[in-house]
């Protein structure tokens, strides 16, 4: 399929960087077999964008808040924040942070993450986002 | 061993391959 964005990280389903959506689930495809996704709909991050080419809400998040560094987590990770923010349009950075547990970035320390998928749940609400008060 | 046929849906794109019953759904390992 050469669809080369999902990345192998480290094969144990610890790291989320396989992370893809299997019939509404975030799973780490390093360890589902081929064989149980028959008959199943996935979706992987060259998923994400609409047909025309313009960037779904998270990877524009991501883009304008520099929640990536090197990039190796990031297909993982938006696709996982995808399947939160269809389960929680409107989440704490909390349940962010729990929600995207299961992903592990080396770069960014999280913080712009947490930033970016903040926004873009303001974005897809149609809402301005707004900073917490310190 | 023996292959078996898969039908999945990626990205709202059909797709038939025969795998290994082994072989993992990485796309980028080109199971599928």
């Amino acid at each position: 399929m050469s669809l080369t964005g999902t990345h192998i990280g480290c094969d144990t389903t610890h790291c989320g960087a396989c992370t893809v959506d299997l019939d509404g689930k975030s799973v780490k495809s390093c360890t589902v077999f081929a064989v149980q996704a028959n008959g199943a709909e996935v979706l992987t991050i060259e998923g994400m964008a609409a047909p025309d080419g313009a960037l779904h809400a998270l990877q524009h998040a991501f883009r304008e808040t520099h929640a990536l560094q090197c990039g190796f987590c990031t297909p993982g990770m938006i696709v996982r924040a995808s399947r939160l923010l269809k389960e929680n349009n409107n989440p704490t950075e909390e349940e962010i942070r729990f929600g995207i547990s299961g992903n592990l970035c080396r770069c960014t320390g999280y913080q712009n993450i947490v930033t970016a998928i903040l926004h873009a749940a303001a974005a897809l609400r149609d809402t301005p986002y707004q900073e917490a008060a310190e | 061993m023996a292959e078996v046929e898969v039908t999945l849906k990626v990205n709202g794109k059909t797709v038939e391959a025969k795998v290994e019953p082994r072989l993992l759904l990485v796309i980028s390992y080109g199971s599928i």
